[in-house]
């Protein structure tokens, strides 16, 4: 009985991922919305955050290259996936650690189960969904922050959810609010040191950091029923896109269930560190001014405020004291009552699930592998292997694709990971038809280019790929038949005569952003020394080889 | 607690067997639109234009999402 109670909380947990993500498992990649992963990712400077564009992806392509030089790509992602799916419940639980098991398990469902979970693994956000499953245990580590190996612990634990800058955010801001105003200085360093290789490339970037205010109201938090956006919000749902919500969320019963939930969290709440409490109303108050004309104001006048417009997201701040809160809500009725306790808590942990079944089984096959055409590795070779100079523009121009070999799911261009070299792929974001525009000025440069019919050469690129199979035209004229040296059935490559000139558009000072990835690598190296090493180890052996 | 172990079991069961009937139904209403590489939208080759294909936005761009209720 020891052994079940003990495995029992953590079997859950492999039960919610393995059933979410089973239909994922084996050979092959899955390639929807914005996950991008390819069999092996070369480590480019964009990666790094010195390219062109925003460090929207630093350093998650970064981290994610390295790791595809040791292990393929379809693996990695699926073991990314379901390491977030299974910590984030496991971590809610053990953040309840004292409590009873069936609190606990509750607890777990109401986190992992959510629409928070759903609606960001179906626009495939995995690092969104890494920062969630750190979440708890980021709360948990701050908490009882007191010795250094705490404070190694926190790094540790905080180091997955910074793969992106509103990662890196909630991380930082989750820290600092549960470890207090005395550990502060400690939560704040931690912050900053762990987050520069994505601020530091932000701050130095030449181009502007402000974005266009024409996706606030693209991006914002809608309403997934009758209810409006409030009620999706406090439900853990609300996200901008349509596409991706699963059609259980606009139940019109859902609504009615998620305030009776919330009644019961925040009966649960008391218990809970108020900070913590604050921080999701934090939260929820910021996805619901998404949107607004507020936030469109800062978005078109705050360096870095694009970073607010897709503001659903913030609700990750909500998540952690709605679940912990259910929970112990859940357990508070159960104990006053004098019959039923163990079904009322069975109950408990049934009623995620029971609204929002569709998140099962890959979202009823929303989630399918697929392998990359070998047109895909046949240009990856020539580019590895050409000792022709130059970068890559992607044509059609446009960030996103729906190609036939991929069930013409909407998916993110897969061509500046997969190739070896740095690829100009279009940032402007098509919403409802309407065109957000992008922030890469080499991007906007070369639609220019190509719309004068001027030579890309001019803007250090030495090649064309054309993808076949996908929506979209190519304006101008840059395609010479005589260019091509590679023709596939879904990839054409061009090879453009004449050596390209040096790209000469603005990136940021390459000294100081190598210098913040060692110190944020150099923090995480140090800090898995701390807590595996014996403390004083070092100390002892060099005293006993001077005796 | 036994009690508690007994109905969260047969909830885990209860649920995976929903969940394969339902897949089971689902396939079976609306076979796998998976890999489709014998008859793609518009690949090299296919006589359809090599540079356009089936088309979602406007002006031929792939949309990212829909904002719409």
């Amino acid at each position: 009985m020891g052994i079940t109670r003990r495995f029992l909380v953590p079997g859950v947990c492999a039960a919610m991922a393995l059933v979410v993500l089973a239909p994922l498992f084996g050979r092959g990649f899955t390639l929807a919305y914005d996950m991008v992963f390819v069999p092996r990712q070369d480590l480019l400077p964009a990666a790094l955050g010195l390219g062109t564009a925003l460090p929207r992806a630093v350093p998650g392509d970064a981290v994610v290259s390295l790791l595809t030089y040791l292990v393929p790509g379809d693996l990695l992602q699926q073991v990314l996936l379901a390491g977030a799916l299974f910590a984030g419940p496991f971590g809610a639980a053990r953040y309840l650690r004292d409590e009873t098991t069936g609190v606990r398990l509750v607890a777990a469902v109401a986190y992992g189960w959510s629409g928070f979970v759903a609606e960001r693994l179906f626009i495939r956000h995995w690092p969104y969904l890494l920062t969630y499953a750190c979440l708890p245990w980021i709360a948990r580590a701050a908490r009882t922050l007191r010795t250094p190996r705490d404070a190694a612990t926190l790094v540790l634990v905080s180091a997955p959810a910074v793969l992106t800058p509103t990662g890196g955010i909630l991380a930082a801001g989750l820290a600092m609010v549960c470890g207090g105003t005395r550990k502060l200085w400690l939560t704040t360093s931690i912050a900053v040191l762990l987050n520069a290789p994505w601020w530091v490339p932000a701050i130095l970037h030449p181009g502007s950091t402000l974005s266009d205010p024409a996706g606030v109201t693209a991006f914002g938090a809608r309403g997934e029923s009758w209810a409006g956006p409030l009620t999706s919000l406090l439900g853990l749902g609300g996200i901008w896109n349509a596409e991706v919500v699963p059609a259980s969320r606009t139940n019109p019963i859902v609504p009615v269930i998620v305030i009776a939930m919330t009644a019961i969290a925040v009966l649960g709440m008391r218990k809970l560190e108020k900070p913590m409490v604050g921080l999701g109303v934090a939260g929820l108050a910021l996805a619901l001014v998404g949107g607004t004309p507020v936030l469109g104001w800062v978005v078109e006048h705050v360096p870095g405020g694009g970073l607010l417009r897709d503001s659903q997201k913030w609700v990750a701040w909500w998540a952690l004291p709605f679940a912990l809160g259910f929970a112990l809500g859940a357990g508070k009725v159960a104990s006053a009552s004098r019959r039923g306790r163990t079904a009322l808590l069975a109950a408990a942990a049934i009623i995620p699930v029971a609204i929002m079944p569709d998140l099962a089984w890959g979202g009823w096959g929303r989630l399918a592998s697929v392998d990359y055409p070998q047109d895909w590795a046949a240009v990856r070779q020539i580019l590895e292997t050409s000792d022709h100079p130059g970068d890559v523009v992607a044509l059609p121009l446009g960030s996103f694709r729906q190609f036939a070999w991929n069930g013409d799911r909407t998916q993110y261009d897969p061509a500046a990971q997969y190739l070896p070299r740095t690829t100009v792929v279009d940032d402007t974001l098509v919403v409802d038809g309407r065109a957000v525009p992008g922030e890469d000025a080499r991007a906007a440069a070369v639609r220019k280019a190509l719309a004068e019919g001027r030579d890309l050469a001019e803007l250090g690129i030495g090649w064309i790929l054309v993808e076949h199979g996908t929506p979209g035209r190519i304006s101008g004229n840059p395609l010479k038949p005589d260019e091509r040296i590679y023709h596939g059935r879904w990839l054409d490559l061009y090879q453009l005569g004449g050596p390209p000139r040096p790209d000469e558009t603005g990136r940021p000072p390459k000294a100081p952003v190598i210098t913040a990835d060692v110190l944020a690598l150099a923090t995480v190296m140090l800090s898995v020394l701390w807590l595996v090493l014996p403390a004083g180890s070092l100390g002892r052996s060099s005293s006993r080889t001077r005796e | 607690m036994g009690k508690l172990v007994g109905a969260i079991a047969s909830v885990l069961v209860g649920l995976a067997l929903a969940t394969g009937v339902a897949v089971a139904v689902s396939s079976a209403s609306a076979p796998d639109k998976g890999v489709n590489l014998e008859d793609p939208a518009a690949p090299n080759g296919s006589g359809s234009g090599s540079l356009s294909g089936g088309g979602s936005g406007g002006d031929g761009t792939v949309n990212y999402g829909s904002s719409g209720p």
